[in-house]
């Protein structure tokens, strides 16, 4: 089963500020995204949107075609997991394994047990008793084995430890191409994940500053080092994201892409152009210097 | 561990002269499984699109074939093409490269085979 | 929609199976505190006139029912919507399970209290004659227990409904839905005592209300019905947080 994500103009406001503006996008299924964002961005806000934990206060979404909220047939398909107390839970790890299986659809539950073995995860043990990176690793474990059609992880991650972090994106990888379908994942820490990401969502002060294939987005930026006056020369017409020098060498983070004649007369200025991370991009593109740019 | 890849070049063509380098000494054989997509992404810490890039260029070179719903395979004379094509390359890719450095530092060519001759008897001794 | 009703079936069976383990603490803890009072009033030189089944059992069922109302829910409502559940399958289901555990609860109470009655003279009085819960109602054990399942489901929902609205509401909402509640609660009360009960004195006159059974059942179902739509309203749009 796929399914389809349509946001149309989707705010959300809160009595005091505007947390979500105008988001319109779509996820596809069978893609992997990114949605990227500083603390405070609205990552949260957007994945508890599109899974029903609220409605917006202007705009529409749209799953398989239908208003999500309150819709018993597409709820059992939305899976959202981010980071939640569990010092109240005093139940072992196996009882939301049992959840999931009563509830969920196509939730696998040898898949599960595998992830919790990999994860080192112990299933008898209260989860309040859980170090915070194992609690992590639960959501992890249920994120996946669930199968949603639509799956949204909001930092889950984060917390985990690196050896397990490693074995999540493994685990993400594999069975995405064995069950495809639309996996969000939201992140502050790009640098390592940027391989898994299809696609990817920059949200920033609550704005969508970047909707488009990962490939398209790391284009977005191209470095430009060589002597000083000869960048300064030439990049002179372009929006610069960044800039740093040492010595005589400056290098200057320039939006992308460069037609072929550019890189020729950068060439002939004796100019290296180099590709920037998306992680390099994310933060020049939401540090203010960037932002004012994008 | 992240492997590292040339700056200059794309990495798909990096991923696909890697399997390339694979076929051509052997390490697979022709008719042989090539790693999956996903193994390849979780090794090389690469996207798939990128990966799927650079195996669709073998595949379209009749290098690699697809078998449905198993996976892809090295076609059989493959490794011959391949060393064809890298003998057709290896003057551009080397010669041609020594040849323009040896210029710069003034070195003959009586010089340079002298070189290589060295070259390979420290090698082998 | 055939694939509806096994999703509301398995929730309540879920809410119902917690609930229910709860509430054998609250069975365990109120017949040794009974005993206790039982022993101490042995040696007491005048007992009081109002040891009845209603005073020691009734009233803190009422009061339990009231907190687990308050508690389960907010333990709950997100864990279970996180399985995908919608709001409208919680708010039926544990509504099934919230009269499912008053019944039982006041049925297992009035049980044992028999038994203990007929075997040990335990707690004398409680369920004799003149001793009724609700003296305004027959008294026969069908109405009287019924009675009690009545009052002890709306305490639950009374209980369902404060947290709920400080939720969806914030403060003045919360606070507006404790002075809602206690006039609730005050207004069966008084119907089922039939006698003006504080607070709800302060709107209707003090004294007997002598009212047909037939007419406070009707007010009842009216007060059920209105309790059951004001949590449902509250319910439907409520927000979760995430995090």
């Amino acid at each position: 089963m796929t399914m389809k994500v349509e946001l149309n103009d989707v705010s959300w406001r809160t009595k005091k500020t505007t947390v979500i503006e105008d988001v319109t996008m779509t996820l596809e299924p069978g893609m992997t995204y990114g949605l990227l964002g500083r603390n405070g961005a609205g990552k949260t806000s957007l994945l508890a949107l599109i899974a029903s934990y609220m409605q917006p206060t202007s705009g529409t979404i749209r799953i398989d075609g239908e208003n999500p909220f309150e819709n018993e047939r597409l709820a059992p398909h939305v899976c959202f997991l981010f980071n939640a107390d569990y010092s109240e839970e005093d139940g072992p790890a196996s009882e939301y394994l049992e959840a999931a299986a009563r509830y969920r659809p196509n939730f696998d539950q040898a898949y599960a047990e595998e992830l919790a073995a990999l994860f080192e995860l112990p299933l008898d043990v209260p989860v309040q008793k859980l170090s915070s990176g194992l609690q992590a690793s639960l959501e992890a474990v249920i994120g996946l084995a669930v199968r949603a059609p639509v799956t949204l992880l909001d930092e889950v991650y984060a917390g985990m430890d690196a050896p397990n972090r490693t074995r999540l994106y493994d685990a993400v990888v594999e069975d995405q191409a064995r069950h495809p379908r639309i996996i969000v994942l939201s992140t502050h820490l790009v640098s390592e994940m940027e391989y898994l990401l299809d696609h990817v969502c920059l949200l920033h002060e609550g704005r969508l500053l970047a909707d488009e294939p990962a490939a398209s987005f790391t284009a977005r930026g191209v470095t430009v080092t060589g002597e000083a006056a000869a960048v300064d020369a030439f990049v002179l017409d372009r929006e610069i994201l960044h800039t740093k020098e040492l010595g005589g060498t400056k290098q200057v983070l320039v939006t992308g892409p460069l037609a072929e004649e550019e890189r020729q007369a950068a060439a002939e200025a004796g100019l290296t152009l180099g590709s920037v991370s998306m992680q390099d991009l994310f933060i020049h593109l939401t540090t203010k210097e960037g932002a004012s740019h994008a | 561990m992240k492997p590292a890849f040339d700056e200059k070049k794309p990495i798909f063509l990096q991923i696909k002269e890697q399997l390339e380098d694979q076929i051509v000494d052997g390490r697979i054989q022709e008719h042989e499984q090539i790693p999956s997509t996903t193994q390849m992404v979780q090794f090389y810490q690469v996207n798939h699109l990128t990966i799927a890039k650079g195996m669709n260029q073998l595949a379209d070179e009749g290098i690699i074939y697809k078998k449905r719903g198993v996976g892809m395979f090295v076609a059989e004379g493959a490794r011959e093409v391949l060393r064809q094509r890298r003998r057709d390359q290896f003057s551009e890719m080397y010669i041609q490269p020594m040849m323009q450095e040896a210029e710069k530092l003034g070195l003959s060519s009586g010089e340079l085979r002298r070189m290589i001759d060295e070259w390979k008897g420290g090698g082998t001794s | 929609m055939p694939e509806r009703l096994p999703v509301r079936r398995m929730l309540t069976a879920d809410a119902v199976n917690i609930q229910f383990r709860w509430s054998l603490w609250f069975v365990l803890i109120m017949y040794p505190i009974l005993a206790f009072l039982e022993a101490e009033l042995f040696f007491a030189t005048n007992l009081p006139d109002d040891l009845s089944f209603r005073s020691f059992l009734v009233e803190p069922g009422k009061i339990y029912m009231l907190i687990i109302g308050i508690i389960f829910p907010l333990a709950y409502f997100r864990f279970f919507l996180s399985q995908g559940l919608t709001r409208r399958v919680f708010y039926q289901a544990n509504t099934a399970a919230a009269a499912i555990v008053s019944t039982a609860l006041i049925v297992t109470l009035f049980l044992l209290s028999w038994v203990l009655q007929l075997l040990f003279g335990f707690a004398d009085g409680w369920l004799t004659a003149g001793a009724a819960p609700f003296p305004g109602l027959p008294d026969t054990a069908l109405v009287q227990v019924g009675a009690a399942s009545l009052v002890f489901f709306q305490y639950y929902m009374v209980g369902w409904l404060i947290p709920a609205c400080f939720l969806r509401g914030g403060g003045w909402m919360g606070a507006a839905s404790i002075v809602g509640g206690l006039l609730f609660m005050s207004a069966t009360d008084s119907l089922m005592q039939q006698a003006s009960l504080y607070p709800a004195e302060l709107l209707v006159p003090a004294g007997d209300l002598s009212l047909s059974p037939w007419v406070v059942g009707l007010l009842q179902g009216v007060l059920t019905a209105a309790l059951l739509a004001a949590v449902w309203i509250v319910l439907r749009r409520m927000p979760l947080k995430a995090g």
